[in-house]
């Protein structure tokens, strides 16, 4: 158990990381396509913003969620066994994760930076990329039913 | 896969929570493998008859799953 709190100690820097690079994206806009007015450049200015608030916020969720996993044992405890649970990484791998969700995170974000360069070929990117998500949980979701 | 597991719970007035917990897994694991939905691996399975105190045949019926011809 110790070992375990230890490790989400760690994530929960790397969350905090993560929150400050979020900062960043935003401003890519401001810098690139400051005359566009377009409602495409709209879409990803707005796509972007709302994407990096979205993960800064769950970032926060999740370091509040780990602060109070480290403080209550019989919580750890069950965070633990819900991690390490033998049928739950049988259904992720069965549903392609983690890969299919870091490819469907590269390509989402690829998207958005190729989008200040060509708007049509960034915004099929990040369909792309979410339709990914989507497909990856509903997989994971008909294999949570089958086993 | 048929298992005893449900039988020797309500023997032992024990709730999936507590088994799941004791052995390392999930209440959503435990309730597949009574089901029949899931197989528990060796290690699993292992846990589970050690806290009953019983054997893996005891607790797990292979009988259905495992049909072993002889080489000889």
């Amino acid at each position: 158990m110790e070992k375990y709190r230890k490790t989400l100690k760690q994530r929960n820097l790397l969350f905090a990381l993560l929150i400050l690079c979020m900062l960043f994206p935003p401003w890519l806009n401001i810098v690139f396509n400051e005359n566009e007015t377009t409602a495409l450049y709209g879409f990803v200015h707005g796509f972007t913003l709302g994407a990096c608030s979205g993960i800064i916020a769950l970032s926060v969720v999740f370091i509040l969620k780990n602060i109070r996993l480290i403080k209550d044992e019989q919580k750890l405890q069950l965070a633990y066994n819900r991690e390490n649970d033998e049928r739950m990484k049988l259904i992720r791998a069965k549903a392609g994760m983690p890969m299919l969700l870091i490819m469907s995170i590269l390509f989402i974000a690829a998207g958005l930076i190729i989008s200040h360069f060509s708007i049509y070929i960034g915004i099929t990117m990040v369909a792309m990329g979410s339709i990914q998500v989507v497909a990856g949980s509903i997989v994971k979701g008909v294999y949570s039913m089958i086993l | 896969m048929k298992t005893k597991i449900r039988e020797l719970r309500k023997l032992n007035k024990i709730s999936q929570e507590e088994l799941a917990l004791a052995v390392g897994t999930t209440r959503q694991t435990i309730t597949s493998i009574e089901t029949g939905k899931y197989i528990a691996s060796l290690p699993l399975a292992y846990k589970i008859s050690k806290y009953f105190g019983l054997s893996i045949e005891e607790v797990f019926d292979l009988a259905e799953e495992t049909s072993v011809t002889s080489w000889e």
